[in-house]
Order: C-alpha cells, then structure tokens, then sequence
C-alpha cells in the first residue's frame, strides 16, 4: 500500500514536471528567433515572394496563424497545447504539414526505445561483468585493462568512438553498413555506440561497490567460517553490491534517451533523437515542442521505473 | 602581537593535510599540472598562438603537420595549432563560466532552502527537482535555439541547466551543519547567525562544493561539444572542440589529422579534470582506498 502511495506521487510529480517542462519549451520557443509563433519575421520571410500584395499576404498569414492556433495570446496558446498533448494530439508541424506530429512519433519512437533498451541491456551485460572481474582481480593487469576500457569510454565522446568503428567495420573490413537501422547488422554499432558510455560508469560504479562490500566485516566473517572465494562472492558479496549499481542505471537511462540524440544523427537511425535535432535545425517549432515533450516523459519514466525497482531490491529502503 | 585561534590553526593544518594527500596521488598531480598549463595558455593565447583562428590562407588548405603548421591546416587552411589553443580558451571559458553560474545560483537556493525550512524548503525543492528532471541536453539545445550559439550564452544555458545538483548538495550540507554540535555551541555562546554562516557553515561546505565544480567543468566541456555535434555549439569560425571534431569527421579518412588533435586534447582536457577531481574527493575525505 505503501508503495502504491509512493508511485501515485511520484507520477504526479512526474505530471507537474512535464507540464513545466512544455511551459518552458513553449515560452523560450516563443521568443526565438525567426519565430513563426508571433509571425511578425514570418512576414518578412513571405514578403520576398514580390507577386502577393500586402492584403494576400494577410490572408495568408492567417490562414497559416488559424492552422497551427497562433491567433490566440501565450499563455492560451500553451492552454490549449497542454489540453492536446495530454491526448495525444500535436496537431501539424512546420515542415511536414500534412502528417501529424502524433504519427511521426508513433513512427520513431519504437526506433529509440529499441536503440536505448538494447544499449542498455548492453552496458549493463559487459559492465557488471567486467566490473566484478576488475574488483576480483585488484590491482592485476586484469583490473587496470578493464578499468582502462571503461575510462576511454568515458572520456572518448561516443560519436567519435562510432565514427572509428565505421572506419574499421565499415570501410576497411566491409562487414557492418555505415547506416540504417532494421537489421540486426545495423543495430550492432549504433547500439554499442550508445551503450559505451553507460557501460564504463557502471564497470567503474560495480568495482567501487563491490570493493566496498568485500572489505565489510560480514564476509571477512563467512571467509572465516570457511567458505571458499566462490562461495563468499556469489552467495553473499555480489547481492549487496548490485543493490546500488540501480541506482547509476537510472540516470544512465536518462542520458541514454539524449545520448541517442547524436548517435542516431551519424548512423541515420530514424529515431526521435533525429526528429529532435532536425526540428531544432529547421526551428520547426511545434515539433520541437513535442519531442522534447515525449523526450522528458520517457527519462521520467524510465528514472520512476529503476526507483521502484530499486525500492524492491532493497527493503531497507523507505519510500520517501 | 596577533592571537591565532586554535580552531584557525587546526583548519590549515586540515588543509594542509589535504594538500599533502592529494599530492601523494600521482594521476591527480599530473592532471593538476596539465589544467595549470593550459590555464595559462588559455590567457595568454592570443599572444601564443602563431596565427588568427579565422585567418584563412587557400594556398595551404588540407596541409598535414609540417614546420609552417605545426599541427596541419584545415578545409579552409587555418591554422590547426591556433584553433586548437582558441578551442582550448573557449572550452574552459565555457567550463569555469558555466560553473560560476552554477555555484551562484546553486549556493543560493540550496543555502535559502537549508536554512529557512518549512515551505520555503519544499516549495524550492520542487523547482529543484524539476530542473532535476528536465534532460539536460534538451533543455540546453532548446535554450540556445532561442537565445542564440554565442559563447556567453553556451555558458549561461550550461550553467542555468547544471545548478540544480549543486542546489541539492548545498541544502543537505546546510540542513546537517545547521544543528551541528560545534554550530549550537557558538550559537549559545551568543554568535550572530551571520557569523555563524562565516565561520562555522561556509567553510565546512568549502571541500564538497570544490569537488563538485571539479566534476561540473569537464561535463561543460562535454556538453558544449554535443551540443556542437547536432550544430548548436560555439557558432563557427570561433573555434570549440565540438565544432573542430565535428568538422574533421567528415574528413577523417583523409585528413586525421583535423580529428586526431582535438580529439586528443579534448580527451586530455576531460582526464585531468576528472582525477583532479578524483583526488580531490580522495584527499578530503580519506577512507582508505575503495
């Protein structure tokens, strides 16, 4: 019951967040420049074309300001955005008018969440891995190897570690495409490039756990009892030290969804990322409203998912 | 004859100590000195650097390292080398602008939060906690998209998305030091609470604050060349890592060397800060190795 309590809450609050999360974008999208939202640039734009006269061009403007309600103040137009988005429905976008921007969503946001959920299954299946050996084999040319894998991945910005890997795989060995997304052989790079990051945070986040949880006075207790290496690490040590590794998983989630962002640009995955950035290039405004929206509601989401779950794992946890 | 306090006597000693800590960790040393290095180098760049970062010069387009260009020339046949140096000055503008802006904002919210309580508490820590949950790549592509890709609103959106960390660390650090022993003892000894700020709270939450920025730059750095990558970064020709990598890749099978050496330093740059902070953390609060 308790728990239930805690997750109501936390969606309301993911709720307000989301609701503040669109005013902001709404408002600094208002007053960007080249801002086809109060028109008055979208006038000049339109005036190059010399054959309309002043009273076309009226009407035209209008006709474009009744299509996309812009005819109304902010915080109306904000009103009415929220009353929508809450359904689903974005209405058209600037650069695609006459498919809406739900579908377009519909359409990419399988790509993404795939993209983000196999990365993540990725980083967390080599990362756990390699951060319990390092931690095993301190201070070994096992642990610096590893640790030093981790580090590149960190400091390394992934874009440039999956051009090198297109470099390699593509160019020189001829076994990956450069781009595209659908077959599992387009999926290899872009996932591992994704997923490079978050997997060295948490290879480094498990060694520093599980160190931490060897050096605990209960299992210089079960080594005293007498139980093997094998025995100590499985059955006790490497419980304790996951519980924490969730909660790096989350905000790792988080930078997932962005991080998507510049990977799905360089291997031309038809995702949201790129849906993002194209509206942000072009200043398709009602579109770049909207995937931020989708954006945030799904890193929301995911960190209220890891929170519950972590909330199981552990019962020493309160909900709070 | 000036009385130093014990207490002043046992705070540099505490230092010191940290100093000393720090300096036995070889990584967090080096990483010290390079950030020294291009610290300097950064200020004194237009002096250093042999060329302008916008010079163009078409008869040396595309040139590889050589004793003219000691780090090659680009698709424009600017100078490598001074770019790289400009690159380096606008990075960590941006990483110590962006982080001023998120000690200012940070240290205040979370101080007025921790020490007022009640609804001014929760109310601030609901904003905190929607910054919190804003992406903060988002919120920075959408705040340059509307105020524009120079560099001192790169830094100002950096630092507008980054504070609301800084903002939790302070309120907790407040909350606990506020009802701290040492705190109730000068506050019955009649201290003004302005003096208790001084004295007693600020100086404690010195350590933790210093890690946090060591850790806040290089993300900076970081964030400005991802934002550089969809082409929100620093707005060409003024040259940022970002902007550099980004530009090369098109070119990386011919021409690395556009790639490699921003690259390099850029990842240099990142390494230092982060064992700089590292080491920090290690040395001020020692636990032994974990």
């Amino acid at each position: 019951m308790a728990l239930f309590k805690y997750i109501l809450r936390r969606l309301l609050t993911v709720f307000v967040s989301v609701v503040v999360v669109i005013i902001i974008t709404y408002s600094l999208m208002y007053i960007a420049p080249g801002d086809f939202f109060n028109i008055s640039s979208f006038t000049a734009s339109a005036g190059k074309v010399s054959t309309l006269t002043p009273e076309q061009l009226q009407i035209l403007i209008k006709g474009f300001e009744e299509k996309y309600g812009l005819n109304v103040p902010l915080w109306k137009q904000i009103w009415n955005y929220l009353k929508d988005a809450f359904r689903f429905k974005f209405g058209p976008s600037f650069s695609n008018p006459n498919e809406p921007i739900e579908a377009q969503i519909a359409r990419k946001f399988p790509v993404t969440f795939t993209l983000a959920v196999l990365a993540m299954l990725f980083a967390v299946l080599i990362g756990i891995p390699l951060g319990i050996l390092a931690a095993l084999k301190k201070n070994t040319w096992i642990d610096y190897f590893s640790m030093f894998i981790s580090m590149i991945g960190s400091i390394i910005p992934a874009y440039l570690i999956g051009l090198i890997m297109v470099i390699i795989f593509s160019v020189y060995l001829k076994v990956l495409p450069t781009s595209g997304w659908g077959s599992l052989k387009e999926m290899i790079m872009p996932v591992i490039t994704v997923g490079l990051g978050p997997m060295a945070i948490i290879a480094r986040f498990t060694r520093s756990s599980l160190l931490d949880t060897l050096s605990q006075d209960y299992i210089r207790t079960a080594y005293a009892k007498g139980g093997t290496e094998r025995a100590v690490v499985m059955r006790h040590a490497l419980k304790n030290s996951l519980i924490p590794v969730v909660t790096v998983i989350g905000p790792q989630l988080a930078f997932l969804f962005t991080g998507t962002v510049w990977i799905e640009n360089l291997f031309r995955v038809p995702g949201l990322g790129q849906l993002f950035v194209n509206a942000a290039a072009q200043r398709d405004y009602p579109l770049l409203v909207t995937s931020t929206f989708i954006l945030s509601l799904s890193v929301m989401l995911m960190n209220l998912l890891v929170d519950v779950i972590y909330v199981f794992l552990d019962p020493r946890i309160k909900y709070e | 004859m000036k009385i130093v306090s014990e207490q002043e006597q046992k705070r540099a000693s505490y230092w010191l100590s940290v100093w000393r800590r720090f300096k036995s960790n070889k990584m967090a040393f080096v990483g010290l000195i390079f950030i020294i290095i291009i610290t300097v180098a950064a200020i004194f760049t237009p002096w250093i650097a042999p060329h302008s970062y916008d010079e163009t010069n078409y008869a040396h387009t595309f040139e590889k390292p050589s004793w003219q260009f000691i780090w090659g020339t680009d698709d424009l046949g600017r100078d490598m080398f001074s770019r790289n140096l400009y690159a380096m000055r606008n990075a960590l503008l941006i990483g110590f602008g962006s982080q001023a802006i998120v000690v200012v904002v940070g240290v205040i919210i979370g101080a007025i939060a921790g020490f007022r309580g009640g609804t001014v508490d929760s109310v601030l820590m609901r904003i905190v906690d929607i910054m919190y949950a804003f992406p903060t790549f988002l919120f920075n592509v959408i705040l340059v998209t509307a105020l524009g890709r120079g560099i001192p609103i790169i830094l100002l959106a950096i630092g507008i998305t980054g504070w609301a960390g800084m903002a939790r660390l302070v309120r907790g650090m407040v909350m606990s030091l506020k009802n701290a022993d040492f705190v109730e003892a000068a506050r019955a000894l009649g201290a003004k609470e302005f003096h208790i700020i001084r004295k007693y709270i600020l100086p404690n939450m010195f350590g933790p604050i210093i890690v946090s920025i060591a850790f806040g730059i290089p993300n900076a750095i970081w964030m400005e060349s991802g934002l550089a990558l969809v082409g929100m970064g620093v707005r060409p020709p003024m040259p940022s890592w970002g902007n550099m990598i980004s530009a090369g890749m098109g070119y990386i099978m011919a021409f690395p060397h556009m790639v490699i050496f921003p690259a390099i330093l850029f990842a240099l740059t990142l390494l230092a800060f982060t064992y700089v902070g590292d080491g920090l953390r290690d040395a001020m609060n020692p636990k032994g190795e974990a």
